[in-house]
């Protein structure tokens, strides 16, 4: 059934279970604390939205940071341990809420949270990169992707259906950080004995700073977006918009996720980038011609699929580019580090209450992320040219070979 | 079901003798009174015109743009030979301009076009020939014209030196190709050539390798080895080596081609 994905693929399907699972719950995990974690803090009252935007700002930066230290710590231990105690902590974390709630300790835990995400996001993304080869690594990450975004469909689900309780809240984040237990029992997660290339190499690393400077900019454009919705006018068309709009990209997310995957191991990372930017560009372009609940549903849906396409693309680039024993690093400075950037531009956006006119703002947004896509031309394909050539003519072989079958059918 | 067999040679890198084993074996089964068809599939670095001096009107590459029939451009060399049998040869023009045309100037669309176009004109031309066998010389590695002619051979004869680059790169193309292509029918087999032997350098020790690395490439490749060929100075470094096996019936390069087309009859038309 899914042979379309799977095909020419050499990872065993345990290391494939176990590097999608671990990253997957741990990625589901992170989203659903995101949208949940008010509900958690102060469940049935309304957090006074200063606090609410404090606490999410302070929840990502901590993410980042403890991502970092995560990195460098899983670089000297053994990597099985630390990610077992990890997910330990990740799964007990959480738990004190059932006696401690209230706003005085939204920072405590947004700190926490970020700690329980963090640690082992980077360690479990270079098992990810050292379990694949760059010509199934984007189909992997599609899988990856997809499977994170189903766990965070079913655990809304759940949620809502069983009611916004902290304890169902919780037994769903226990339920999702738990998965990754599986992952661990699938494969014994060791990793490569290489030493890191040092911070100030990877830097300097021409081809990965124009992917990077590609990604801050598809960041910053993310950032300015979620203020330009603070001023669009709060009506029921306009939240109408919002809600089908929003079941439908998590489900197209998920499927452009798996698209971009096939399509960066076929022809490719460049040009996945490339259609994810110029997508987001043109939803953008469209608000800013004309601001209508309409425009607004189309922008949601084309920014969910470019979502999903960059998600995955920048899954593999680091991975392609990073010397064995140095894709910690790599993911740091190449995923998180632009995160910051779209932290630093939401979160003081919203705490300073700054609502743009939307209009120029989504016109600017656009001339951004068209703009983005520069530095990508530029930069050199990671996947190699013969690997690219080898597939093309993989699938050649195969059209020409259904053609000579069709013509020895008797007619 | 078409009585005639088609039979492409192939191989990973040039300068394997592929050219030169084609047209031996090709001579050799029309003296044995064969109705035989030589097509020049290396579109993009021809050499069957030069090699039998020969320059037709229209080429290959007209057959497979649908501008001529294939009976067009067929050359009867048999007579010249003194042949039993029959030879045919389907040229490709080794003008750089027309290699150049091939190479650049056509997309995927047209490749699949011109091998359906080929497919019918090898059916029509097995049925309206009689012929027993069409051999195809194909170009070397991978590129869209040699998969179009392995994949409408019915068996490939894989031709190779018993260099590593040669072993690795196969294994690869075995991989990559020739196992995509097995599903749909095609068989294929090796022939390891310029093997050294009856070459001065004779001391080599090839007799104790040649039966593990025989042995080795079988596992490797997952077929038979049906033929090694000695390398011949004489053969290799001749200005013009033409048909060897007809001119010189008893050169131990002719008798391997004999053998060789034993080998492959028996591939060919089991029953028999």
């Amino acid at each position: 059934m899914f042979g379309f994905l799977t095909k020419d693929m050499t990872i065993s399907f345990r290391k494939l279970l176990a590097v999608i699972l671990l990253f997957s719950s741990s990625f589901a995990w992170f989203f659903i604390f995101f949208t949940y974690f008010e509900n958690l803090i102060s469940p049935g009252l309304s957090l006074d939205s200063f606090l609410a935007n404090a606490g999410s700002v302070i929840f990502l930066i901590s993410c980042v940071i403890f991502a970092f230290i995560g990195g460098a710590i899983a670089e000297k231990v053994n990597l099985r341990k630390f990610l077992i105690l990890w997910i330990l902590f990740g799964l007990v974390v959480l738990l004190p809420l059932i006696f401690f709630r209230g706003d005085e300790f939204l920072i405590f835990f947004a700190i926490l949270g970020g700690l329980a995400f963090g640690l082992g996001f980077t360690p479990s993304l270079a098992f990810f990169a050292e379990s694949t080869t760059p010509d199934e690594r984007g189909r992997v990450a599609g899988v990856m992707i997809l499977v994170a975004f189903v766990l965070v469909v079913f655990s809304s689900v759940a949620i809502v259906a069983l009611g916004l309780e902290s304890i169902t809240i919780l037994s769903v984040f226990v339920g999702v950080k738990s998965i990754g237990f599986l992952s661990l029992l699938l494969d014994p997660v060791a990793r490569s004995k290489n030493k890191a290339k040092p911070w100030r190499m990877i830097f300097s690393l021409k081809d990965f700073n124009y992917y990077l400077l590609a990604l801050v900019l598809f960041y910053v454009a993310a950032g300015l977006v979620s203020l330009l919705w603070i001023a669009l006018p709060n009506t029921p068309e306009y939240e109408a918009a919002l809600r089908s709009a929003n079941i439908i990209r998590y489900i197209g997310l998920g499927i452009f996720a798996i698209l971009a995957g096939i399509l960066a191991d076929r022809i490719g990372r460049k040009k996945p980038i490339i259609l994810g930017l110029i997508m987001l560009g043109a939803g953008y372009a469209i608000v800013g011609l004309m601001t209508t609940p309409e425009t607004y549903f189309v922008n949601l849906l084309l920014s969910g699929l470019a979502w999903g396409v960059i998600m995955v693309v920048y899954l593999v680039v680091p991975a392609d580019l990073s010397p064995p024993g140095s894709a910690e690093r790599f993911y740091a400075i190449g995923w998180l580090l632009p995160l910051m950037i779209y932290i630093g531009l939401n979160g003081s956006g919203r705490l300073l209450g700054f609502v743009p006119p939307v209009d120029i703002f989504s016109a600017i947004l656009s001339i951004i992320l068209f703009t983005s896509i520069l530095p990508i031309l530029y930069a050199v394909e990671t996947l190699s040219e013969s690997k690219i050539r080898e597939r093309r003519f993989r699938d050649y072989t195969e059209k020409v070979g259904k053609i000579i079958q069709d013509s020895k059918k008797p007619e | 079901m078409l009585k005639g067999k088609t039979l492409a040679f192939h191989s990973y890198k040039g300068g394997t003798g592929k050219t030169t084993l084609i047209t031996n074996l090709a001579a050799s089964f029309a003296k044995n009174g064969k109705r035989v068809c030589l097509l020049d599939f290396d579109l993009y670095a021809p050499s069957l015109a030069t090699y039998f001096r020969k320059k037709p009107t229209c080429y290959l590459y007209d057959v497979l743009n649908g501008n001529v029939d294939i009976s067009d451009i067929l050359i009867d060399v048999s007579s010249d030979l003194g042949l039993k049998g029959k030879l045919f040869l389907g040229l490709s023009s080794p003008k750089k301009e027309d290699v150049q045309e091939i190479e650049m100037s056509h997309d995927l669309k047209w490749q699949l076009k011109a091998v359906r176009r080929f497919l019918s004109a090898k059916k029509s031309l097995i049925e309206n020939y009689d012929l027993d066998y069409v051999l195809l010389d194909t170009g070397p590695g991978i590129r869209y014209w040699s998969i179009n002619t392995l994949a409408t051979a019915d068996i490939l004869f894989l031709t190779m030196k018993i260099s590593d680059m040669d072993i690795e790169g196969t294994k690869k193309m075995a991989a990559d190709i020739y196992d995509s292509l097995k599903k749909f029918g095609l068989q294929y087999y090796v022939i390891l050539n310029k093997v050294p032997g009856a070459s001065p350098i004779g001391d080599v020790g090839w007799e104790e390798n040649e039966f593990t690395l025989t042995e080795e490439l079988e596992n490797d490749l997952n077929t038979k080895v049906i033929g090694t060929v000695p390398c011949f100075c004489d053969i290799q470094f001749n200005r013009h080596e033409f048909l060897f096996s007809i001119k010189k019936p008893t050169h131990l390069f002719s008798k391997k081609v004999i053998e060789l087309s034993k080998n492959i009859e028996k591939i060919v038309f089991p029953v028999e």
